[in-house]
């Protein structure tokens, strides 16, 4: 077993991204969210030489300012349009990630600030720094997390209105005097305060891992809104305590097993949904194939019965010749008819049973 | 028929441009209440621009807008708008009912959650499109003329007194387009006013009862009888264009 507390960090840090992740997702930004747990840089940088300390407000607060500085200037390049808004993220992100590089290079020896110890934060490491206050001792990452977890909930269930509506139609949204804008700061916001929370608990892989991959497999399970959220937070928490438990009883990196056990149920989400899914979808095709299929035999049948004709064209030896189909189809397509009650075999002729000429009536309308 | 009140819709000196390219060029327009009016021009003529601008949605560059006399922010809830059905994502996480109930909220304020009051006005908007069966359906299983009917069901909702839509006709069936026309009836009979943009000039004289025609400029407005001639369409299209 895992230790509690390690496998509790993972199921919070999950959930918390998790659960922006899903608008993210609905309003296709996610790679937005990539960016701006890079662009979150410069902002560390300069909140960390400021107060002279990593661990500081200042460090949050100058990082959440530069993820919303890095959103307003893609959006604002996107308005001119000059450049296509997938170009806009690509030209801001390294920019400001370059800003941040130089800041950190430049900072004093005693700060102990590099870019690892911003953007490499490893999931087995987070019980060591410890919250203590009073009796109550938790790693510092847990109460963190858990706090934003407890936040983005709590924003998306009071705003659950106006974050669907501006998401699905922000024209609509406007017109009825529900404003995009500050809907879309409010959730950016959070995202890049969420983010860079979570690098120092989880590193950068699992932060991008955690923002797309449980939104889009509840996508492929639900075509509800409020499934969706559900749904993301259980994918998201289920994902996070099997990639620790893999990774303590196979001795492997934590951030890896933990983003390779979400992307495993992603990937099993894309084969076996239950509606969505790639099985699910080649069943419905295979049993359409063969309804139509017993259709179109009883549509011939009912089509000569009862004329001279039929001796000739229903017997079960001759099928294959006028419908232009092997003998194999032909016996398949027969068995599954018989099988289903609409024709019989009298002799080496196919009948049709009453449900199959109503079949053949209702096909052929 | 001299409209009581004021214009629904009253456009002044309106220039909206995309760049440096006038979309919409110095334009006066005023549409009384009560009426079902048609915008009408060929393509890129500032048809859904107007509407845009109007809303608010774009900024112009020049010129004033009112609704009944006011600007739109005082009269927010009497203005309701149909877009493009393109203009969404119809993959979104949600049900014809869920779509239509959004039309609630603007009126809800914020953070309130509609009731049983709005998911019962959100049926009865949906049963007068015609979609009452379908109101679990995910929008994305909808055929094109059903989402449509589902964007006029949330208009519908917002019980507004002016409708605007945005080619609400535009390749949809004929059952659609028969639910669509009822209910502009409806809402023409109920003393609301409908401002329609509208690409099948064979149909304007028997679905609208008033017109504007537009070419980036406004080419000409009024009751359909005296402004839809071939004079005045020539000028909008360049030249007489076919009505079959």
């Amino acid at each position: 077993m895992a230790p509690l507390e390690l496998t509790l960090t993972a199921v919070l840090t999950a959930c918390a991204l998790a659960v922006p992740g899903v608008f993210l997702l609905l309003r296709r930004q996610t790679l937005l969210g990539d960016a701006l747990g890079h662009v979150v840089l410069p902002g560390i940088a300069a909140g960390a030489l400021l107060a002279g300390s990593v661990r500081s407000p200042w460090v949050v607060l100058g990082a959440t300012a530069s993820g919303v500085l890095a959103v307003t200037i893609v959006e604002w390049l996107e308005r001119q349009r000059l450049v296509r808004s997938d170009a806009a993220l690509g030209l801001v992100y390294p920019a400001l990630f370059a800003v941040g590089v130089i800041l950190i290079t430049r900072a004093p020896r005693g700060l102990h600030l590099d870019a690892d110890a911003v953007l490499l934060g490893e999931l087995h490491l987070a019980p060591l720094r410890r919250l203590t206050w009073g009796a109550v001792d938790v790693p510092w990452s847990l109460a963190v997390m858990s706090l934003l977890f407890v936040v983005n909930l709590a924003f998306v269930l009071l705003a659950y209105k106006e974050l669907a509506i501006t998401t699905f139609d922000p024209d609509h949204a406007r017109g009825q005097g529900v404003p995009p804008g500050p809907i879309h700061y409010a959730l950016m916001t959070l995202v890049a305060l969420t983010i860079v929370a979570a690098f120092d608990a989880a590193g950068p892989v699992l932060v991008v891992a955690f923002l797309a991959a449980p939104a889009a497999t509840a996508h492929l399970l639900t075509n509800r809104l409020n499934w969706l959220l559900v749904y993301a937070v259980a994918v998201a928490g289920l994902g996070a305590t099997l990639g620790v438990e893999l990774a303590m009883r196979c001795n492997l990196n934590m951030s890896g097993a933990v983003a390779g056990m979400v992307g495993t149920l992603f990937a099993a989400a894309v084969l076996f949904a239950p509606r969505y899914g790639l099985v699910a979808q080649e069943v419905r095709r295979w049993r359409l194939r063969k309804e139509f299929e017993r259709g179109l035999l009883a549509v011939h049948l009912a089509h000569h019965e009862g004329t001279e004709a039929a001796e000739e064209e229903c017997r079960a030896d001759r099928l294959g010749e006028h419908l232009a189909w092997p003998e194999t189809k032909v016996t398949r397509v027969l068995q599954s008819a018989m099988r289903a009650g609409l024709v019989t075999a009298d002799g080496a002729l196919v009948r049709l049973t009453g449900s199959g000429r109503d079949l053949a009536r209702r096909l052929v309308g | 028929m001299a409209p009581a009140g004021p214009a629904a819709l009253t456009v002044e000196d309106l220039t909206v441009a995309y760049g440096d390219k006038p979309a919409v060029w110095d334009m006066d327009l005023a549409i009384p209440a009560g009426v079902l009016a048609a915008v009408v021009g060929p393509n890129g003529a500032g048809k859904s621009t107007l509407l845009k601008a109007a809303l608010g949605l774009i900024r112009p560059v020049a010129g004033r807008v009112r609704f009944f006399g006011e600007p739109l922010h005082r009269v927010r809830p009497r203005v309701a708008y149909v877009p493009q059905r393109a203009s969404v994502d119809w993959d979104f996480p949600a049900t014809a009912l869920d779509v239509a109930l959004m039309g609630t909220y603007g009126r809800l304020g914020w953070f309130r959650r509609p009731g049983s009051a709005e998911i019962q006005t959100a049926r009865a908007a949906l049963d007068r499109v015609g979609l009452a069966a379908l109101e679990a359906r995910q929008i994305g299983e909808l055929s094109g003329g059903q989402q449509q009917r589902v964007f006029l069901a949330r208009a519908l909702v917002q019980k507004a007194d002016l409708y605007l839509m945005d080619e609400p006709f535009q390749g949809v069936d004929a059952v659609t387009e028969e639910a669509i026309v009822g209910v502009l009836r409806e809402l023409r009979s109920a003393g609301k006013t409908a401002i329609v943009v509208h690409h099948d000039l064979a149909t304007v004289t028997d679905y609208f009862d008033w017109i504007a025609l537009l070419n980036v400029k406004l080419i000409a407005a009024g009751p359909i009888g005296n402004t839809f001639t071939p004079e005045r369409l020539q000028a909008a299209y360049g030249r007489v264009p076919l009505l079959s």
